[in-house]
């Protein structure tokens, strides 16, 4: 069998990569999913938010600024609760005085929200970027081949404990949805007006869907992040192409815009696709993975606007 | 803003005592732009980048403003204008004004691709595909090596006659009103009148015969013509072409500066586009803002200097929306209607632009 690819990466470490990377977008994915479902609103700050959840747990570990320096678990926690706070006060001052404004002036919102947080982090890091140490700590071991390799085809626990955090999220948002407070997010989005009638709060579920979904970006965000250097508005951030946002929001295409599960199938595919595409595009073409991951989004919108693996409703 | 603005024919005789000071104030701004050019080469740089982003902000202005699409890959057809102005002019030795072309028709192509997606793509999700749109062309052909020089970057030299950034601010100043001049007459024509039915309803235009498919393209189309265009001049501005800096980055600026200038209005986008151009390079020389920095550790204080004006304009943006969705346009409209030979107060159907 025909094992190694032109870039020389081995097929079974490709896939691994694939899902560790795609299990981050697909969370990513969840949380844009989640808030378009509630409130037909495309969010564009979901990665940034994430991003600055992620970030506050940096400030904790590191000591940056007036925060004191504490243990990596209690930064972790407070990182979480961070992000959950960021998602809801940008409900409270950004989207809820815009609920009536036409849908894309919200997208504009949501894109200098991001901005906005973005620059923040740089304010207080600058460019003398810090790292996010691992989860998992720093053993590793050789999944695939022998441990002689290059150290990129090892795997520890952090690549583990990243899998495992990210599908118990997803199957945990999943599960959200099987509830009243599911019911009632579903409610709300097919009409607020006639939700409101039966005495549910339209401005109390908003709140919940965009605390929850800064909490799914923030866990996706510390998890994609741990063991790498976070720059703001960099990898973590928004702007980068290859960034988590355009690869969160096709995963999220794939699933229709309104299914959780093929939001995260979406993204673990496109991680896989990310990494295949890296090693079998020509070097002589520069940025294989982008013109693919466009392909692939243009192709789904224009051929199959429900999506893949979306419901028609 | 258009409809319903009916020229009565009263201004017919002209007043002496109300043309004088709009004579005054439109030398004034004259002024300033002559000041600019003749006062170093300095700031002739940053006025050259206002004029320039006025041109952008108006194309812009035509598919947010006027269609009613909304394009996050604006940075893409500016990026592929100055990439193929550069091109030609290095590569080929094109001559400054052929270049320019090719730069306008660069950005004309790239932005009738999007047009046809458009037609079957609308609202957010084409917001979308215009993202990564944009972020495509920047990871793919603005990486090209063939094109753009390596990562040296693609050197696109001004002709002698405009080496001084003074006459070349001048080019650029003579751009930006021809394309204000061109707007206005757009506003004014049959197309203008298509593609603001076209953003209060589609079905509704079709239905009064207006050509939806053709006059979409249109309007993608000129926009990217106008985009092209101020990309070539971007290139020729700062003498290279280099593709990472044609990222994300800069069209969430266009945007910002067409929402914060006031998205429809021609005016509010011209201020806006100047405000956001200078905001970046001036920002950081004023004073309180220095003394605002200055009141925090050295390493944080310059960090406040260098991604200050991000966040600054991330926050206006928020505040725009939030509190003063008309923006800027919504506070001069008084003084460009003065301007433009109106009354100061005016009650009645007031003319935003």
């Amino acid at each position: 069998m025909h094992v190694f690819a032109s870039g020389g990466v081995a097929v079974p470490v490709q896939l691994a990569t694939g899902i560790v990377v795609g299990c981050g977008y697909g969370i990513f994915a969840l949380g844009i999913v989640l808030v378009y479902k509630a409130s037909r609103i495309f969010n564009f700050a979901q990665c940034e938010i994430g991003a600055f959840g992620a970030f506050i747990a940096l400030c904790c570990v590191h000591g940056i600024g007036f925060v004191p320096k504490l243990p990596f678990p209690l930064a972790i926690l407070i990182g979480l609760v961070a992000g959950t706070l960021t998602g809801l006060g940008a409900e409270r001052f950004v989207i809820r005085p815009l609920f009536s404004a036409p849908r894309a002036t919200l997208l504009v919102a949501t894109a200098g929200l991001a901005l906005g947080f973005a620059s923040l982090e740089a304010l207080i890091l600058g460019t003398n970027f810090k790292v996010l140490p691992n989860i998992g700590g720093p053993s590793k071991f050789a999944l695939f081949g022998s441990s002689s390799d290059s150290n990129s085809y090892l795997y520890g626990w952090t690549q583990i404990t990243t899998v495992l955090a990210l599908v118990g999220t997803a199957l945990a948002a999943v599960a959200f949805f099987r509830t009243r407070y599911g019911a009632a997010v579903l409610a709300v989005s097919q009409d607020p007006t006639a939700a409101s009638v039966v005495g549910i709060k339209v401005s109390r579920i908003s709140a919940l869907v965009w605390g929850i979904a800064g909490f799914l970006g923030t866990v996706a965000a510390i998890v994609t992040l741990a063991g790498k250097p976070f720059i703001p508005g960099g990898e973590s951030g928004f702007y980068t192409g290859t960034g988590p946002l355009i690869l969160a929001f096709t995963a999220a295409a794939l699933g229709g815009m309104t299914s959780l599960s093929g939001a995260f199938v979406g993204g673990l595919a496109l991680g896989i696709i990310e990494q295949v595409a890296a090693n079998y595009m020509p070097s002589s073409v520069p940025g294989g993975t982008a013109i693919v991951v466009f392909a692939l989004l243009l192709v789904v919108l224009l051929a199959k606007p429900t999506g893949l693996l979306g419901k028609t409703t | 803003m258009t409809a319903g603005t009916y020229d009565t024919g009263l201004r017919a005789r002209p007043d002496v005592f109300a043309l004088l000071p709009r004579a005054v104030a439109w030398l004034a701004i004259g002024g300033v732009v002559a000041l600019c050019a003749s006062t170093g080469a300095t700031v002739a740089g940053y006025a050259t980048l206002a004029a320039i982003y006025v041109v952008v902000g108006l194309s812009l202005n035509v598919v947010l403003g006027y269609t009613g699409q909304l394009s996050l890959g604006h940075q893409g057809l500016v990026g592929a204008g100055a990439l193929l102005a550069a091109y030609t002019s290095t590569a080929h030795s094109a001559p400054f004004v052929v270049a320019l072309l090719f730069g306008a028709l660069a950005g004309g192509i790239c932005a009738l691709v999007v047009g046809f997606v458009a037609l079957r793509i609308s609202g957010l999700y084409l917001s979308l595909v215009t993202l990564v749109f944009g972020v495509t062309l920047q990871q793919s052909l603005f990486e090209v090596n063939a094109l753009t020089g390596g990562g040296a970057g693609e050197p696109a030299n001004r002709p002698h006659f405009l080496f001084s950034n003074s006459r070349f601010f001048l080019v650029c100043t003579a751009f930006a009103i021809a394309a204000t001049y061109l707007d206005y007459r757009l506003t004014k024509s049959k197309a203008g009148r298509a593609m603001f039915a076209i953003k209060a309803d589609e079905r509704v235009a079709a239905s009064m015969g207006v050509n939806v498919v053709g006059y979409k393209l249109f309007a993608f189309v000129l926009s990217g013509l106008l985009a092209g265009l101020a990309g070539a001049a971007l290139a020729f501005s700062s003498q290279q072409f280099n593709g990472s800096d044609y990222s994300f980055n800069l069209a969430i600026l266009f945007v910002l500066m067409t929402v914060v200038g006031g998205v429809g209005s021609r005016a509010g986008v011209i201020v806006g586009s100047i405000f956001f151009a200078l905001l970046g390079s001036l920002l950081p020389t004023l004073r309180p803002f220095k003394w605002f920095a200055g009141l925090f550790p050295t390493q944080t204080a310059a960090n406040i200097l260098q991604f200050g004006p991000g966040f600054v304009g991330a926050l206006l943006l928020l505040l725009t929306l939030t509190f003063n969705s008309g923006g800027i346009a919504q506070q001069i409209a008084p003084v460009v209607r003065w301007l433009t030979g109106g009354r100061f107060k005016e009650a009645d159907h007031a003319s935003g632009s």
